[in-house]
């Protein structure tokens, strides 16, 4: 075993470099994993502007090496939030919503932008042989962010009789156009400025939809780009009784102006964050009945020494779904 | 240790058995109270299949750990805890729904119960007990998380507010007085008790502060109840619950008298009714009951009966013979 390992370092400003750690030492109730994929996103460019001197990367696929820990040699994802397992949410299976524990891996801890890292046991989510290595990643915030979103909030906007709209395709707003096709969603609409982003929705089976446009309005609005001026359109176009899911995430305070298409309607802006463990199943189903399709946003592979060049283009929108594989 | 043993259909009796030992990740309790429930009246009578003679029944205990084998609990803490011994890991576990564990056992079933002066549990099967709960007001947290669970998956299926509602409660037994007393605390004021022991009745109609009826002599209003809850769950029960319910209403099943029978699929189908069943109650659901009982929310409880465990044998006839007011008897191996 090397004593080093190689990590990405993001220095601040926009600057990423490479580091030499020493090899990752798991603590009690801890294994290693050895990195195979690391899917690159759109949150860290958060870090990427401050600087870190944690090791980033948070959506983690890997082998675990831990020789007599019963998943040794088990191909796995990194469920991020560490969790109890004893509090009033995680018995109720909110693993996700830990109440004790709020260190997520990849942001308070080191993540997986690099060779390996140690896992807390109860994080490890193991993957079937039959998902290969590029699109394991996506079992976490693609598909898992955006079904646990859409499957708490269908039983309000039953998907018989609900139009949609996606704001924002990137990434999560993929996985939502997909998810919710799966969950039964007819008709979707998506909107983004970007128009190979919406191209590629377009093939997946969404109807475009011009970004600011007010006049279409919807009973289920997925708004998974965080910007403040996609939040007040969703709220000009929920229907009464609609649902406007927020996925996307925005540091900037955001003020919710309180004219009439708010204040004279009822409808529900829901907040869902992550997943919990016990989704893992119905995720890898979804997976699989759509491989070919979520195969489309992985669209590049690349090595540890290519890292700061890739980086810098997915944030440029230039990539939807580019995965670290430090190996090569 | 003496131990209540249930030797043969309508008979148990106190035998001498072997202390009994914490394995690793166990402890042993002192049982400081434990409930007698309407499942070891089963058992009593012969007709459960799972709980066979030579069987200590009892699993709505509270005692004090004397013995561990669990990092987490140390001898003298207080506790009561989850019977169902569930696995952490099946489908069911990971969504917290844990009472539906494919994979669990149970004390007083598959291993001794708590009518016992000592019983050995698996430390994570237990909740802390607050200073102010004693041990037999804690010993109603097992058959109130029932009464609890059953409202809470209700809820999601009633379509109004349920104080809003007009509960019917069938039974008056145990989960009958404590489901009625959970939703008077939960703001139903109109609510009615169908029970056929005149004893418990007025018991009802005291701690409940609700109507009771004899269904023997008049049949609660038809089609007049937004939610009935049948905590007997015997064949005319069932038809009885089916009859009260209001169009779109709600009709919650616990009780395990009857197996299979015929129920009035007709009205269910042209009323729309929802028929829900309900088993036991989550990791979860008992200790939010913990906390409620410790708040007085099922009220003071001065209808529970005490005896001691030596007097349990008496206990269970008298049970069977209905001979008792209260609902529920608690024994207490110290006394």
């Amino acid at each position: 075993m090397a004593e080093l390992m190689r990590a990405v370092k993001f220095e601040g400003q926009q600057r990423i470099g490479l580091q030499d750690l020493p090899w990752p030492q798991p603590a009690a109730g801890e294994v290693l994993l050895r990195v195979q994929r690391t899917a690159l996103c759109g949150s860290d460019g958060k870090l990427w502007q401050r600087g870190t001197d944690l090791v980033p990367g948070h959506e983690i696929f890997g082998v675990v090496d831990h020789p007599g820990h019963a998943l040794h040699g088990q191909r796995c994802c990194v469920f991020i939030p560490v969790h109890c397992g004893h509090c009033a949410s995680c018995v109720q299976g909110d693993t996700h919503l830990c109440l004790t524990q709020s260190d997520l891996i990849g942001w308070n801890r080191n993540g997986g932008y690099a060779e390996a890292l140690a896992v807390p046991q109860q994080c490890l989510m193991p993957v079937p042989d039959d998902i290969d290595d590029d699109l394991a990643p996506l079992l976490l915030d693609t598909i898992g962010t955006a079904a646990h979103g859409l499957r708490t909030v269908l039983p309000l906007v039953p998907p018989a009789q609900s139009d949609v709209l996606i704001l924002g395709a990137g990434p999560v707003g993929m996985g939502a156009l997909l998810a919710a096709q799966s969950l039964g969603y007819k008709n979707i609409w998506v909107s983004d400025p970007r128009a190979t982003r919406l191209a590629l929705a377009e093939s997946l089976g969404a109807r475009p939809h011009q970004v600011g446009d007010l006049q279409r309005r919807f009973a289920l609005v997925v708004e998974s780009s965080g910007a403040h001026a996609a939040r007040n359109q969703g709220l000009q176009v929920i229907w009464p009784r609609g649902v406007l899911l927020l996925l996307g995430e925005n540091d900037n305070p955001w003020t919710i102006e309180e004219g009439k298409p708010v204040r004279r309607k009822l409808f529900y802006m829901v907040r869902s964050f992550y997943f919990p463990k016990s989704d893992l199943p119905a995720n890898i189903a979804l997976l699989r009945s759509r491989r070919d399709d979520y195969r489309k946003l992985v669209d590049q592979r690349f090595g540890l020494d290519e890292f700061a060049s890739v980086f810098p283009r997915f944030m440029a929108g230039e990539l939807v779904k580019p995965v670290l594989a430090p190996a090569l | 240790m003496k131990a209540l043993v249930y030797t043969q259909a309508n008979e148990v009796q106190l035998l001498d058995r072997d202390e009994p030992q914490a394995l690793d990740g166990e402890v042993v309790l002192r049982i400081d109270a434990v409930g007698i429930c309407g499942s070891d009246m089963h058992a009593y009578h012969g007709h459960d299949p799972r709980r066979n003679p030579g069987l200590v029944l009892g699993h709505e205990f509270a005692g004090t750990v004397v013995q561990s084998m669990h990092p987490s609990w140390q001898p003298g803490a207080r506790v009561t805890g989850n019977p169902l011994i569930t696995c952490g890991a099946c489908e069911f576990c990971e969504q917290g729904r844990d009472n539906l564990c494919a994979n669990r056992t149970m004390v007083g079933m598959t291993r001794p119960g708590a009518f016992a002066q000592a019983m050995s549990i698996p430390g994570r099967c237990l909740i802390a007990l607050p200073d102010n709960l004693g041990a037999v007001a804690a010993a109603l947290t097992e058959p109130a998380a029932t009464a609890l669970h059953a409202v809470h998956l209700s809820i999601k299926a009633l379509v109004r507010p349920l104080n809003e509602c007009r509960v019917l409660v069938l039974g008056g037994g145990a989960i009958g007085m404590l489901a009625a007393l959970l939703l008077r605390h939960q703001g139903v004021d109109q609510l009615e008790v169908a029970e056929v022991n005149a004893l418990r009745r007025t018991s009802i109609e005291k701690h409940a502060r609700c109507k009771s009826l004899d269904p023997r002599s008049v049949s609660a209003e038809g089609s007049a109840f937004d939610y009935v809850i049948d905590a007997v769950g015997s064949a005319i029960t069932r038809q009885a619950a089916l009859a009260a319910v209001k169009p779109g209403g709600v009709v919650m099943h616990i009780g395990l008298q009857d197996w299979a029978s015929e129920i009035d699929m007709r009205k269910l189908t042209l009323a729309e009714i929802t028929l829900m069943g309900t088993y036991t109650y989550s990791h979860g659901d008992l200790r939010a009951t913990v906390a409620l009982l410790a708040r007085g929310a099922f009220g003071d409880l001065s209808w529970v009966e005490t005896r001691p465990l030596a007097d349990g044998a008496e206990a269970f006839s008298d049970l069977h013979h209905g001979r008792l007011a209260s609902a529920k008897v608690v024994l207490e191996p110290a006394h």
